[in-house]
Parts: structure tokens; C-alpha cells; sequence
């Protein structure tokens, strides 16, 4: 008997196969981790698992029952249930409000329920789940003050309140720290002693080895390889993801040149939020010349504060920043260019493109007077531009006369890159560079990044992925609760080191924070 | 003294509306779906009673009208803004537009330019508190008011209970907060949404029928005057708690009363006076927008 099989299953998006006959079977009490790349449909996999999307064709198979779901309420029925990778919490509301969200105690008046909800009675029945599954939550704190690790207890405790057997969990470990995403392996093994069966989506290959027992490899929509994880390794899951060989490890052939010309400097910076609260406490550091200097942490620690007022988006309170010698606290972006900073930012459709203008609008955004004349556009020479980045940067488009929405992720992602990059800038910002992006664009964005460094210029490197961070820098500064509470050398460090550093552990060595 | 009393009793007179779609108006606001058309909820329920009334010779059935008035426009409101998922700010303009369109046109045709209704003897209406309309100053201001004026206030407890002590409003407050989590636990958003646009309509429809058929038994066309977009600046400046949101509601009333009151001594200057409770509420706005604004160093439009 198995938890779940499924069988042919399809899922089409217009025409678009986003999952081709998959054949999936998992065990009961084990773990299987569905790994693939981005794009490569394990999330409309879970979706149809979960009832979100409803499959095309195939049949899926709870315990050997043929079902059909029209909504997550039915999957619930099932007993499974899905911690999805952007949590679906509620910030206003505590803790055990939003674990008893939907299935509330009324308060009892003479053995009738009342329309009144009992919030003793809610909080005694979190504390007592909490305490059956030794997590460490206060039932009463506001899910808004909890830290991303935390939440996600809340999620887990939300679905194992609902008393599911099956549960999936959608890219857990993005967002947490080495140590918590430790605590969450050792809680997942406990949970499936305790006879719960667990799938888990990663591309993380690292946390696939540690926890899983089987493992379901997808590519372009299709099952390509099905195997016991103690029958497989690292490299040969990298290997069947990719369709080809991957180099795990970027080639840096570091050539740590600190402290020959300061490029990029800011100097005690600080900054306030809306709240008025400070979140970014005397941030100090030198990118040099030839350096790419990497920003690591936890989410939500000042990082995206940081990145918003080196970007002009934000002004600060206190502190300066210089470029080539030029100050240029609280300019604005377009100032910031022309001083010679490139900026990719965190969120590329919110910040780096507009989707619903052409390909070749995009290229050219920032940076109009090259291609204009009295202000007005000269078509020929964007288009022109466009060629020249599609062609350079391996840029797949489509129809290049299209909008940046019809491209992926990662293709998206190399326009950005391509316009920063060739508009000579002498540093660059890169913020999450390669986030959600295919892994053939990521050694690419990765290479374009070194070899910028290697012609002279400094970068400096913000980004929630560790190993990108400890791979491509020469220096690496982490941040926690907007200071910046340590520097690594990425040469020398261990993952260890750096997650103590992430939880906001101050090194006992004492070293000096630049 | 004469005068400190009667605008006293005038404040109270005043609030009465405003806060009754105050006090319907949160759960929209806080369901995500603001309803900017209670000043038409609140004109069709004038219009309706007094017409209704005015036909059949009979205040339920007014009363009856004001509310079915108000549940067609619900209907209309919530299916374009919720189910087919229009803008509710556009589909709430046309609805305030269209409801004094439609007054006047039967107006227009009943060849007159306001409804009143010679039998109603608006005094009947009022309530006199025993006890309480002895004690001085206090008396004349508490006593003397229609059944609606004191279930307004009486709500604003209560609708704090339904809002933050009950599986309604907690629905509806994470239906305006994640709507996404609501639905992955299988709530059914839209009928919470429809729900909150309910309770404003509901609430509307007493607020205008307390405006024409029980204050003077006269209906004229706009005779709502901003009232319900008043309230919406009263919401947004309480965000949306029942005690925050009626606070300002009062507020507006107490700056209308002021408004009346002084203009009898104004003279010619009487209209000038009138224009008090909108300046009242420019202010308030700018200020309270102010204050949530200082902190704000993001440029540009950044996160909304």
C-alpha cells in the first residue's frame, strides 16, 4: 500500500505541458523529496496533490483510494495538508488564532455553543499541541514579531492540528539558517517516527541527502529518475536535474585584493522604517577594486533596508556613502548611474523591468540618452541595443519584438544583468542575482559577475543563498538585526561558523566587524 | 446656555448617520472591499421610505422599502465588486451617481422637488428617556431622540464584539489581510466578503431612513450631503476599529452641530459656516495621513 500514487498524471497550461504522465508513488512513513529545477513543475505537481490546480488528465491515489479534489477542503479531507513556501499566516493575528484559524472553540454557555470565541480555551489547546510536539512557541505572541523559522513551526503546527498523515512542505529551507534548517530536519524525522508521511520540494541537493529516504527527480515535467537516496549522490541528482554536468562549485581563482582602492564605501550608515524604528544600526564596509564583497543573512534582517538605500529608493538618517570618490548619500537612481553604480535589484519585476513593455524598452531603461536624440527615441538604435544584449548575453527569447512577461525567470533576469553590465559601471549592486532562476543562467549571471570583478571593478553581492555568497565573494560580511555582526573569510569558513553568525551569535574569537 | 444645549443635542443629532455607516462601513473596510457608495445606500433608504411611506401610508412599510432598496443595491455592488472582481472605488461612484439620478427622475415626474408626509408627526418618532431628561444640560442632550439614534450608539460595543469575538469578524479581517490564507484552509472569502458589504448596507439603510423619514419626515434629493463619504474619512482615520472609527464619526457630528448652531448668528455668512464639517474633515485627514506618513523615507511609490 502506498500514501500516494499517482498515475499519468497531466497538467497542461495552454498547450504549455507543465506536467507530463507523471508516475509518483510514495511510501507511508518516509520522506521524498521532489527535487528539480525552477520552472521544472514540481509546484503544479504538489498543487494538484493539494487540490489547488485539477490535473488534465491522470489519476492520483491516496491510499490506494482514486481521488479527485476540487479544492484544498477536500485534500484536508484526505488528511493532507501543505506548508507552502510563502506562508499563509495571518501578521495581525497570534499565534493560536491563526493555528485555530477556521476550525475555532466557541465558548459554551450551559452546554450550547455560543457565537463567541473562547480564547482560553484556543490558547490551552495550542499550548498543549505545542507541547505534544515539543516546539518552543508562545501560543499568545503575534505571528508579526515571529522570525521566518518560527512561522513556519506555526504553519507545521497548523496542519498537524488538522490532524493530517500526509504532509508537504514547498521549498522549507529557503529562508531559514543553517542551524534552523538542522532543528527542521531532526523535527521532520521525528514527525515521520511519529508515522506521518512527509513530502518535501527542494532544490536543495545538500538537505536532500540529509533527509530524505527517497527522492523523485523532475525535469521539463517528467520524472527522470526515482531512486533510495542511500543509492544516489549529490553530484548524480545535480547531473539528472540538469540533463548534463554541472559544476557545483563556481570557479573563483580568488585574487583578494582588499585594501587597494576603496571603490564603493559606505560609512555609518543608518536608517529608519515607517514604524520609526531603526533597522539598519552604523552599517560601515569598503568594497575594494577588484573585490566582490558578499552580504549574507537571514531574510528580514536589514538586508532589503540596506539594498533600498544604496539604491536611492530609500533615504537614510544618518551616515554617507561614497562612489570613486563621489559622495552620493540619498541620490537618486538615475544620479546614482551616471556616478557609475549598476543596480540589480531584488525583486526584477517590481524594480529591474517593466513586464508589459517590449524586450527592447527594457534594455534601454536607465539609460535613454544613448539611443536619443532631443529627447525623443531613436527606434533604430534601441533596437539595435537589443540585438547586441540578446546576442551577447544568450538571451532566448521567443519574438523579440515581445514584453519582458513572456520570457522566464532566468532570461528576465540576463536583461537586467546585460543592461547593467554594459552601461560601464564601476560597481555593481547585485541583489539576489539569482533568485528563481534556471541553474544554465546561474553560471552564467555567476561568471559575468567574476569576470566583471576580474576587469578591475568591485561588486558587492547581496544575497539570502549562502553557498552563492560563499562561493563568488572574496569577503563576506553577515548581517543580523540590521548590524553587521561579523566577517568571514569564505576560503576558511564552515557553514557552522556563518549560521552562528546568521542566528545573530557574536563570534567568540572577537574578530573585528569591518 | 440655550445655545451650549442645543448644540449638545444637535452633536448627537448629527452623529447619529454618520456613525451608523461608520459602524457598517469597517467590515467592508476591512475585508478589502471599501465601499465608497453608502452615500448612495444611505440616499436610496431616504428616498425610498419617504416615498414608500408617502404612497401606502405606512412607516413599516417605509421602513420595509429602505431596506430593500438597500439589499438590491448590496447585491449589485458585491456581485460586480466581488464575484466578478470589478473596481469596487468605480462601481461604487456609479452607484452614487446613479441613486440621485433615479430620486430625481421620479421626483421629475411626481412634479415636485421633495417628499414630505403632512401625517407624520415627526415628535411621535421621538423617544423620551425618563429620569435621564431631568438631569440638566445632560438630560436635553441624551433624551429626545429617535429608537435609531440610541441602537446606533449602543452598536459600537457590540460591532466591536462581532468584529474581533467572533468567527465573523475574524473572517473578515483575514479575508482583507491574506486573503490566501483564508483560502487554504477552505474559507469561502467571497461569501465573507459579501457578508461585510452586507452589514454596511444594513446599516446604511437605518442611516438614511434616521435622515429623512425619522428626523423631519421630509425627503429632498442629495439631502445626504457627503454624509457617507464623511464616514469613510472617519473609517480610514480610525482604521477600521468600531471605537477608533466612531470616535472620529463623532467627531464630524459634534463639527456639523457647531456648523448649524453658529450659523443662525452668522447672517449672511450662514453658508460660510456650512462649509465647517468638510474643513473639519480635510484637516483631520491631512493630519492623521501626516502622522502615518512621517516616518516614511521610501521613495516614490514604493510598496503602496
Amino acid at each position: 500500500m502506498s500514501a500516494i500514487r499517482t498515475v499519468n498524471l497531466t497538467r497542461t497550461f495552454d498547450g504549455f505541458v507543465a506536467n507530463d504522465r507523471i508516475n509518483l508513488t510514495v511510501e507511508p512513513r518516509e520522506i521524498k523529496c521532489i527535487v528539480g529545477e525552477n520552472g521544472a513543475g514540481k509546484t503544479t505537481l504538489m498543487n494538484m496533490l493539494y487540490g489547488v490546480l485539477k490535473p488534465t488528465s491522470g489519476q492520483i491515489y491516496i491510499h490506494d483510494e482514486p481521488v479527485a479534489f476540487r479544492s484544498p477542503l477536500d485534500a484536508m479531507e484526505k488528511h493532507i495538508g501543505m506548508v507552502h513556501q510563502h506562508f499563509k499566516l495571518v501578521p495581525s493575528l497570534t499565534v493560536y488564532e491563526n493555528i485555530l484559524l477556521g476550525v475555532e472553540l466557541n465558548r459554551k454557555w450551559r452546554g450550547r455553543p455560543t457565537p463567541l470565541i473562547d480564547r482560553d480555551a484556543e490558547i490551552q489547546t495550542v499550548e498543549a499541541l505545542i507541547e505534544t510536539y515539543h516546539f518552543q512557541l508562545d501560543p499568545r505572541e503575534k505571528v508579526q514579531n515571529l522570525s521566518v523559522g518560527l512561522c513556519q513551526q506555526v504553519e507545521i503546527l497548523k496542519m498537524l492540528y488538522r490532524n493530517v498523515s500526509i504532509l508537504i512542505l514547498d521549498e522549507p529551507t529557503s529562508v531559514l539558517t543553517p542551524q534552523e534548517v538542522d532543528v527542521l530536519i531532526r523535527k521532520l524525522k521525528d514527525l515521520r517516527d511519529a508515522g506521518k508521511t512527509i513530502i518535501v520540494i527542494t532544490h536543495k541537493l545538500r538537505e536532500v541527502m540529509a533527509l530524505s529516504d527517497s527522492v523523485t527527480v523532475i525535469k521539463q515535467g517528467r520524472v527522470v529518475g526515482d531512486m533510495r537516496t542511500s543509492q544516489t549522490n549529490e553530484r548524480a541528482l545535480a547531473q539528472m536535474m540538469v540533463g548534463r554536468d554541472v559544476v557545483l562549485t563556481v570557479q573563483n581563482d580568488g585574487c583578494c585584493a582588499c585594501g587597494r582602492h576603496p571603490a564603493y564605501s559606505v560609512h555609518n550608515l543608518t536608517a529608519e522604517n515607517e514604524a520609526g524604528k531603526q533597522v539598519l544600526h552604523n552599517i560601515s564596509f569598503d568594497v575594494c577594486q577588484e573585490e566582490i564583497l558578499g552580504i549574507a543573512g537571514v531574510e528580514g534582517n536589514g538586508q532589503s533596508e540596506l539594498v533600498k538605500a544604496l539604491s536611492g529608493l530609500m533615504t537614510v538618517t544618518g551616515g554617507s556613502v561614497t562612489l570613486g570618490g563621489q559622495d552620493c548619500t540619498n541620490d537618486w537612481p538615475d544620479e546614482l548611474r551616471r556616478k557609475g553604480l549598476g543596480i540589480i535589484p531584488e525583486d526584477r519585476y517590481a524594480q529591474g523591468l517593466c513586464m508589459e513593455m517590449s524586450i527592447a524598452d527594457n534594455c534601454v531603461a536607465g539609460h535613454c540618452e544613448a539611443v536619443s536624440r532631443f529627447g525623443v527615441f531613436q527606434r533604430r538604435k534601441v533596437k539595435a541595443c537589443r540585438d547586441r544584449y540578446l546576442q551577447k548575453y544568450d538571451i532566448r527569447v521567443a519574438e523579440a519584438e515581445g514584453t519582458v512577461s513572456q520570457l522566464s525567470g532566468g532570461n528576465a533576469q540576463k536583461i537586467i544583468v546585460a543592461r547593467e553590465l554594459e552601461n560601464r559601471p564601476q560597481v555593481i549592486l547585485a541583489c539576489q542575482p539569482t533568485r528563481g532562476v534556471d541553474i544554465g543562467s546561474i553560471e552564467f549571471i555567476h561568471s559575468q559577475l567574476l569576470q566583471f570583478r576580474n576587469a578591475g571593478n568591485a561588486v558587492l553581492l547581496i544575497s539570502s543563498e549562502l553557498s552563492e555568497v560563499l562561493s563568488l565573494s572574496d569577503r563576506v560580511l553577515v548581517m543580523y538585526n540590521g548590524c553587521i555582526i561579523g566577517t568571514v573569510n569564505p576560503r576558511t569558513t564552515t557553514a557552522e561558523e556563518v549560521g552562528l553568525l546568521m542566528a545573530g551569535a557574536k563570534p567568540s574569537s572577537g574578530e573585528e566587524s569591518a | 446656555m440655550r445655545l451650549l444645549g442645543s448644540i449638545l443635542y444637535d452633536s448627537v443629532y448629527h452623529t447619529t448617520p454618520i456613525l451608523l455607516c461608520v459602524l457598517g462601513g469597517i467590515f467592508a473596510y476591512k475585508a478589502g472591499v471599501l465601499n465608497i457608495a453608502l452615500e448612495g445606500f444611505m440616499l436610496s433608504a431616504s428616498f425610498m421610505s419617504m416615498l414608500v411611506a408617502g404612497l401606502t401610508g405606512s412607516v413599516a412599510l417605509g421602513y420595509a422599502a429602505a431596506f430593500a432598496s438597500c439589499l438590491v443595491l448590496w447585491l449589485v455592488f458585491s456581485y460586480m465588486g466581488v464575484t466578478r472582481r470589478g473596481n469596487v472605488i468605480i462601481i461604487g461612484l456609479a452607484i452614487n451617481m446613479l441613486v440621485p439620478a433615479i430620486a430625481g427622475f421620479v421626483l421629475q415626474i411626481m412634479g415636485t422637488a421633495n417628499l414630505t408626509l403632512p401625517w407624520l408627526n415627526v415628535g411621535d418618532m421621538k423617544v423620551n428617556l425618563p429620569l435621564i431628561r431631568d438631569i440638566p444640560v445632560l438630560g436635553n442632550m441624551l433624551s429626545g431622540h429617535p429608537v435609531t439614534t440610541y441602537l446606533a450608539f449602543l452598536m459600537i460595543p457590540l460591532m466591536g464584539v462581532l468584529m474581533y469575538r467572533t468567527r465573523l469578524g475574524v473572517y473578515i479581517r483575514v479575508v482583507g489581510e491574506n486573503e490566501d490564507a483564508a483560502r487554504s484552509l477552505g474559507l469561502r472569502t467571497d461569501r465573507y466578503k459579501y457578508l461585510a458589504v452586507l452589514i454596511g448596507a444594513l446599516f446604511a439603510a437605518f442611516a438614511g431612513v434616521n435622515l429623512s423619514m425619522e428626523r423631519m419626515a421630509l425627503f429632498t434629493n442629495n439631502m445626504t450631503a457627503g454624509r457617507g463619504f464623511i464616514a469613510i474619512a472617519a473609517i480610514y482615520c480610525g482604521r477600521g476599529s468600531p471605537a477608533g472609527s466612531a470616535m472620529y464619526a463623532i467627531v464630524f457630528g459634534v463639527a456639523r452641530a457647531l456648523a448649524v448652531n453658529l450659523g443662525l448668528f452668522a447672517g449672511p455668512a450662514a453658508s460660510l459656516i456650512d462649509i465647517v464639517p468638510y474643513v473639519v474633515m480635510t484637516l483631520v485627514l491631512t493630519m492623521v495621513s501626516v502622522v502615518k506618513r512621517r516616518n516614511n523615507r521610501l521613495r516614490g511609490f514604493v510598496g503602496g
